[in-house]
């Protein structure tokens, strides 16, 4: 029995002095230290610019509109020529995500026709007040030094839009005005 | 189009066509085309131009049906393939023809035009407000290609900015053609037109201008695509995210149906009815009831920060906001106390003419049962109330079966009454029947359809109809005078009397009511009603007014029934300031809208001994009243209303009503409870309504399904696009007619004592008759509240007679300064055949400044050419 006994000891030592060492380990110390996630994972969403700093998002209402559980609200209003946030005629004036109704399915991002809501690998969703849950479009925006773009920006499963295809049609965003002038 | 069935011209049986869709055997008449019977029997045929109230264009060609013809050598053998698919908008049916709409080879042609379209198509959806309720996506959905093989680069335009309204964006543009129809055809305004050729093909107005008819609103509508879309709606919302109710237009009589589509508390857009459409419910598919701008876009009036959404009651010299009770009760106390003081006559109330019957019933049950006086009226505003009451009460027309002639008498009907007047004329243009213009004013907006028109002086049209009744009996000698009373000869008088006399099914006689403030009513209304009794019993009276309730409320009781001595509406500040009405209730109605001294009602009305009053927002009347008590707009309540042709409406509540504000049939209701009464025990306004319809038709058998539904509303919420989970009662829009039964009060016979037409006035030469009428888009209490209005009420503008114009060397569209008495003011000169020679037109004026002439006052016009000018004298 104390062979036994000894025998198991041995399995736990040995993993705990393997561990100590820092090989193998499976627990983090988080959160010091942080887990990368897979570039599939659904955290927290983001909404993306492009590279010269336009937002992504065109306030179309998509997300709104597919998300099964009523989280996103959003108004839109129109860019004019002084103030230019996204790079179509229309932008996301407000833009809220509840946080507490998401159920992280990841349909907005799936339904976004410009890419411009993504769930990207955050995951923590702990906050002090009920009010917190409600992420403003502020919480979400890329900050500029951030940089741009994510694993899932160029996903070709999600989305037809390609870096190629986004600077033919983005690069400007009047491209939609100019031409033959009739 | 207006249903023709009981149409005399069509004859059942001798027209009939039979043929086959889809193997399936089907009967058309003579001369309809495929996608007609094809709509009728519920076989869907996509389109893209036709619409069912425009002319056929066939231009879009997604319409192709395969077809296949009997074999003429041997009509048993099988039906021969014709060479090419034909369009089914513009090919008319044939007996025995084969209409194969689901074949391989139509839905190869639908797909390829798809393709097409798409071709240029920017394909922006996103940004698009048309998204979610946009032909080209649910035609690509279910004809189209999954990819796009189109791999140049795609034609752009630029953006033009042309209408304050509208908003252009050429790219998504499909060159249907159909906005173009719409101004050319409905709204009478040949304004817009396709441009350049080929693939620079594109849409725009002429001289870049704007769209500025009182329609516009609708090639919104009318376009199956994005590329005009709503500048106040744009980029608001969503169509799916909005809750739908279906209501009915408070600005006119002519009882135009829409839907408001409002979130959060929140009024985004007005349009006519939206209606099911492949499972959803919406309004860019082929609307055939058109709204007119003001009914669009001013409906949103309640938003104004001018509403006291909190009843107040006087307090020293300041109206403290407190609970509505409070206010019911200071109310109640109030007016029971004027009673106790001055005897029940002492007390008024006055009714808005945009109260709704059941808020008309209960103020005149209220006025007769709790005060004991007949001092109730919604003629506030009207001038000439007598024979507006005459009129209304004789009137026995509606457009329901068609007409075969029209007499149209004095104005300007389409600024009155535009959607009825768009009824009207759809139905001339369609079916080619004629429009008879008599009076000083002809309605331009008819011009193209109204062959016979006959001018005379402002004040003689009595006299004129007087002599037309007896030419249409054979008297020589009132054709010689109706000739010169006209200014034409004799054979044009012929004309008109010949088209008087055909044997028609059924002819209407229109009259307008808001002619020139009612000043020559008296004469006109008594005229018209005889020489309608003396044509016979095809011809029907119908008058028309602008207000929206005139013809509802007389009918309920708000109107006092002892004429002659008692009250006059019109005259309150005079009985204010003789001591006899000492105390009002005024229900919505703002005694200022039509008074010419202002300071003067101001005065009366701070002389009151208690005045109560329910509305919307703070103004110049209501801080004066001694209680104010918050109302329910008409976003925020229900209620019927009655249009000119004696159809019911229902208004519904598209949302509660705001802060402690409550709808007008509640504060009477509980007014007169306080008083002590127990016979306004209500709980819903369909009580009332019963109440009011056993009054009103004791004996009536007929259905009031649509009326009393709780109210149509489609309500599937933001999550559920394309309303899948749709909890919409089912509505049929034909419910909402009370089914058969107009109503419309029997008018004794009218005698009229002929006049002899009154000597034409003498004017100095250079110098002008000013006729005047009202225009929906003018000042109002409720539209200068409107978001944009704006932009909807149009700066003054006159209309002079070609013949004038070429005297005063006036263009169309120069700028002028018009001299009524010492006033000045400056207008724009619309060079129109609408007044007759001599006469000067305009209608923004009307009311408060013009109120004080009873006759055409003598004015003159100068012309100033630069519009500059014009905005400068202006401001
Ligand atoms: S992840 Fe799903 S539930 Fe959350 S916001 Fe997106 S669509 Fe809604
Ligand atoms: S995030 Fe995407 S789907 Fe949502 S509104 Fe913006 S562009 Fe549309
Ligand atoms: S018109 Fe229709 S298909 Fe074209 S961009 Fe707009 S919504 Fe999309
Ligand atoms: S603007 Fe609209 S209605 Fe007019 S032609 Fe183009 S697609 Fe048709
Ligand atoms: S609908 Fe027939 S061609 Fe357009």
């Amino acid at each position: 029995m104390l062979i036994e006994f000894m025998k198991g000891a041995g399995v736990a030592l040995g993993h705990m002095f393997r561990y100590l060492g820092g090989k193998g380990s499976v627990t983090l110390e988080y959160p010091e230290v942080k887990r990368e996630q897979p570039a599939f994972f659904r955290g927290r969403h983001r909404l993306q610019r492009y590279e010269n700093g336009l937002e992504r998002c065109v306030g179309c209402a998509l997300c709104a509109a597919v998300c099964p559980s009523e989280a996103i609200y959003l108004e839109a209003a129109e860019n004019t020529p002084e103030k230019q946030v996204s790079a179509g005629e229309r932008y996301a004036e407000v833009y809220q995500i509840h946080l507490l109704r998401c159920i992280f399915c990841g349909f907005c991002e799936e339904a976004c026709p410009e890419n411009a809501i993504v769930m990207g690998p955050n995951y923590e969703l702990a906050m002090d007040k009920r009010t917190d849950f409600i992420a403003q479009k502020s919480d979400m925006l890329d900050a500029p030094e951030k940089g741009f773009g994510t694993a899932h920006q160029y996903d070709p499963y999600i989305s037809h839009i390609t870096p190629e295809s986004d600077k033919e049609a983005k690069g400007d965003p009047w491209a939609n005005k100019t031409g033959t002038d009739h | 189009m207006p249903d023709q069935s009981n149409h005399p011209a069509l004859r059942p049986g001798k027209d009939e066509v039979k043929f086959f869709i889809n193997g399936r055997e089907v009967v058309g008449k003579k001369g309809e085309t495929i996608i007609t019977v094809a709509a009728r029997e519920g076989v869907y045929v996509p389109h893209y131009c036709w619409h069912p109230a425009l002319s056929v264009a066939g231009n879009c060609r997604l319409c192709l049906v395969e077809i296949h013809t009997p074999n003429p050598k041997d009509p048993t053998a099988k039906p021969l393939p014709a060479p090419k698919p034909v369009i089914g908008c513009q090919t008319p049916i044939s007996p025995g023809m084969h209409v194969y709409t689901e074949s391989a080879l139509t839905k190869d042609c639908q797909n390829g035009m798809m393709e097409f379209l798409l071709a240029n198509h920017p394909l922006d959806c996103p940004v698009c407000d048309r998204g979610g309720e946009c032909m080209l996506q649910r035609y690509s959905m279910d004809y189209g290609h999954g990819h796009a093989r189109m791999v140049d680069k795609k034609r752009k335009f630029l953006k033009p900015s042309a209408d304050p309204l509208i908003d252009i964006e050429r790219n998504r543009c499909i060159m249907c053609t159909r906005c173009v129809r719409f101004n050319d055809e409905v709204a009478g305004d040949h304004v817009m037109g396709v441009f350049d050729r080929g693939e620079g093909n594109y849409i725009g107005t002429f001289g870049q201008g704007p769209i500025s008819n009182i329609f516009s609103g609708n090639v919104i509508d009318i376009c199956p695509v994005g590329c005009l879309t709503s500048k106040p709606f744009r980029f608001k919302a969503r169509v799916w995210e909005l809750l739908q109710t279906q209501s009915t237009s408070i600005w006119d009589a002519s009882g135009a149906k829409v839907t408001h589509w409002t979130r959060n508390g929140k009024l985004y857009r007005t349009t006519p009815p939206s209606r099911k459409y492949h499972g959803t419910y919406t309004v860019n598919e082929d609307t055939e009831e058109f709204i007119d701008n003001v009914t669009r876009f001013g409906s949103d009036f309640s938003f104004h920060e001018d509403r006291w959404d909190e009843s107040r009651v006087r307090v020293g010299s300041t109206l403290l906001p407190g609970a509505y009770s409070e206010a019911l009760k200071q109310a109640a106390v109030g007016l029971a106390k004027a009673k106790l003081n001055h005897g029940p006559d002492a007390l008024a109330v006055v009714v808005s003419p945009r109260a709704t019957m059941e808020e008309g019933f209960l103020a005149g049950k209220f006025a007769r049962n709790v005060i004991g006086t007949e001092n109730v009226d919604w003629r506030l505003n009207v001038s000439a109330p007598d024979a507006v009451h005459t009129a209304i009460t004789h009137a026995d027309g509606d457009l329901e079966g068609g007409f075969d002639a029209v007499v149209l008498i004095n104005g300007d009907f389409v600024h009155t009454t535009p959607t009825f007047a768009s009824r009207v004329k759809e139905h001339a243009r369609i079916f080619g029947r004629p429009i008879i213009q008599i009076g000083h004013y002809h309605d331009p907006y008819f011009a193209q359809h109204s062959k016979l028109r006959f001018h005379c002086a402002p004040g003689e049209t009595a006299g004129a109809l007087a002599s037309l009744a007896k030419a249409v009996k054979g008297d020589a000698q009132a054709g010689n005078l109706l000739a010169k009373t006209f200014n034409v000869n004799a054979e044009r008088i012929e004309a008109l009397v010949a088209v008087m006399k055909a044997e028609h099914g059924r002819a209407l006689i229109l009259q307008n009511l808001q002619d020139m403030g009612g000043n020559y009513l008296a004469d006109e209304v008594p005229a018209a009603i005889a020489l309608k009794q003396s044509l016979g019993a095809a011809w029907r009276y119908l008058p028309v007014i602008t207000d929206r309730n005139a013809f509802g409320l007389p009918l309920v009781g708000a109107e006092p029934t002892n004429k002659g001595e008692g009250f006059a509406a019109g005259k309150l500040v005079e009985q204010i300031e003789s001591g006899r009405i000492r105390a009002v209730l005024a229900i919505g109605a703002d005694p200022l809208a039509n008074y010419p001294d202002q300071p003067r009602m101001l005065r009366a009305l701070d002389s009151l001994e208690f005045f109560v009053v329910s509305d919307l927002f703070a103004s110049e009347v209501t801080k004066r009243a001694h209680v104010f008590i918050a109302a329910a707009s008409h976003l925020e309540k229900s209620g019927t209303y009655c249009d000119v042709e004696g159809n019911l409406a229902r208004i519904n509540d598209a949302d509660p009503p705001r802060g402690g504000s409550r709808a007008d049939w509640e504060t009477i209701a509980g007014i007169a409870t306080l008083i002590g009464s127990d016979k306004f025990a209500y709980k819903a306004t369909e009580e009332v309504f019963r109440e009011m319809i056993k009054t009103l038709a004791p004996d009536f058998q007929g259905s009031f399904k649509g009326l009393l539904l709780p109210g149509p509303r489609n309500d599937f919420s933001i999550a559920d696009p394309g309303g899948a989970r749709n909890r919409t009662p089912q509505y049929n829009p034909g419910d909402y007619r009370v089914d058969g039964a107009h109503f419309r009060s029997a008018g004794n016979e009218v005698e009229f004592a002929a006049k002899t037409p009154r000597a034409p006035r003498s004017v100095p030469a250079g110098q002008y008759l000013l006729a005047w009428g009202r225009h929906v888009q003018g000042a109002d209490y409720h539209l200068d509240r409107a978001s944009i209005a704006n932009l909807l009420q149009i700066p003054p503008y006159v209309e002079v007679n070609p013949v004038d114009a070429e005297k005063l060397g006036a263009e169309h569209l120069d700028g002028g300064v018009l001299t009524v008495g010492e006033q000045s003011y400056a207008v724009e000169i619309r060079v129109k055949a609408g007044p007759a020679p001599g006469v000067i037109y305009m209608p923004l004026l009307a009311g408060r400044v013009l109120a004080r002439y009873a006759d055409a006052p003598i004015v003159s016009l100068e012309v100033v050419d630069s519009p500059a000018t014009t905005e400068a004298a202006a401001h």
